[in-house]
């Protein structure tokens, strides 16, 4: 008792309910591990569907993929995946108490996550421009004529369909990420203001980046390349 | 600011693992031109096998060194492998339905 009062007063940071930090800590980090959980199941249904699909309508999915910019895809991985290495090196400056490194590595984050989200950004654009999105302009013209033409109009409802799942997928990815580019400029901000130096919440945030990234390292290939050989 | 206060259990015993982290992320820019080299051959079937198979080591990679799920307690292990198996519940199980769909045409007492 008199124990957990000394580990009390000598780090204010811990919290009443904890008995020490290290048990803070594990919580902390127990906590968005059982939120990711969630969101692997958030994700899943959407996977679960786009897998499903894809292996009833192949045809109609192989056209839709083939629309795709898939340069933007890859450099978006690429950018995706520096982004995870300067959120790892984040983490790692933040439990050796660097924390002017911490900030300058959580900017440079929030920059890459930002590049992403224009390549994105671009993408749509140009999907918009050919008429590819479902529920807004879809009559891709030189899709229906090429369907014509080879006899595969009966794939032209699957391309919506692959178009309808790439928008909520991709969507929902990007969502993510501008909540992740929030969370990262207010902990940055904080750390800043020297009012947070918490390392396992630098971790907790870390983690979700990381997931996020994880999530897009599925969609990038699913997405973008299984199709490219096979042209109707 | 490295103020004693800010003391945590990694703290002090802690050493930079930024030498780990650069060598994880060549890797991972290895396999991703790989994963789209792989991609642009015809392979066939093999296409979705590669880069799914690419994509479940880059997942790994992030994974156990990025998210230091290697180096985490046995409690966070149990939740991660726990997620992984609702994943491919949700996943296999719906597909086996799909694909057992019409396999029983006769069906006694029907």
């Amino acid at each position: 008792m008199s124990n957990a009062v000394a580990q009390h007063a000598e780090s204010p940071q811990l919290l009443s309910h904890f008995d020490d930090l290290q048990q803070q800590d594990e919580s902390t980090k127990l906590g968005m591990w059982t939120f990711l959980a969630t969101e692997v199941m958030f994700f899943g249904g959407m996977f679960l569907a786009y897998i499903l699909f894809r292996w009833l309508y192949h045809g109609g999915f192989a056209v839709g993929s083939n629309e795709l910019i898939m340069p933007a895809g890859f450099i978006n991985t690429g950018v995706l995946l520096v982004s995870s290495l300067t959120m790892a090196l984040a983490v790692d400056e933040a439990k050796l108490g660097n924390h002017k490194s911490v900030v300058r590595f959580l900017i440079l984050t929030m920059i890459l996550g930002s590049i992403f989200l224009g390549v994105k950004a671009f993408e749509y654009i140009t999907d918009y421009h050919e008429n590819l999105i479902p529920g807004l302009n879809f009559h891709p013209e030189h899709l229906i004529e090429e369907l014509e033409k080879s006899g595969n109009m009966e794939d032209l409802p699957h391309v919506k369909l692959f178009f309808v799942l790439y928008f909520a997928m991709t969507g929902l990815h990007a969502l993510h990420m501008v909540i992740g580019i929030a969370v990262l400029a207010v902990l940055a901000y904080l750390i800043f203001k020297n009012k947070f130096a918490d390392g396992a919440t630098v971790e907790s945030v870390g983690l979700y980046w990381h997931f996020v990234d994880l999530v897009w390292v599925f969609l990038f290939p699913l997405l973008y390349l299984i199709d490219l050989n096979h042209k109707p | 600011m490295t103020k004693p206060t800010a003391h945590h259990p990694e703290i002090g015993g802690h050493h930079s693992h930024r030498p780990l982290y650069f060598k994880i992320f060549a890797a991972l820019m290895v396999l991703l031109f790989l994963t789209v080299g792989a991609a642009e051959l015809n392979l066939g079937e093999l296409n979705l096998i590669a880069a799914l198979g690419i994509a479940v080591v880059k997942a790994a990679l992030i994974l156990l060194f990025f998210m230091h799920f290697r180096d985490s307690d046995h409690l966070t292990w149990i939740v991660g492998l726990a997620t992984v198996a609702w994943f491919l519940i949700l996943i296999l199980f719906t597909l086996n339905d799909y694909n057992s769909r019409g396999l029983i045409t006769s069906m006694p007492g029907k």
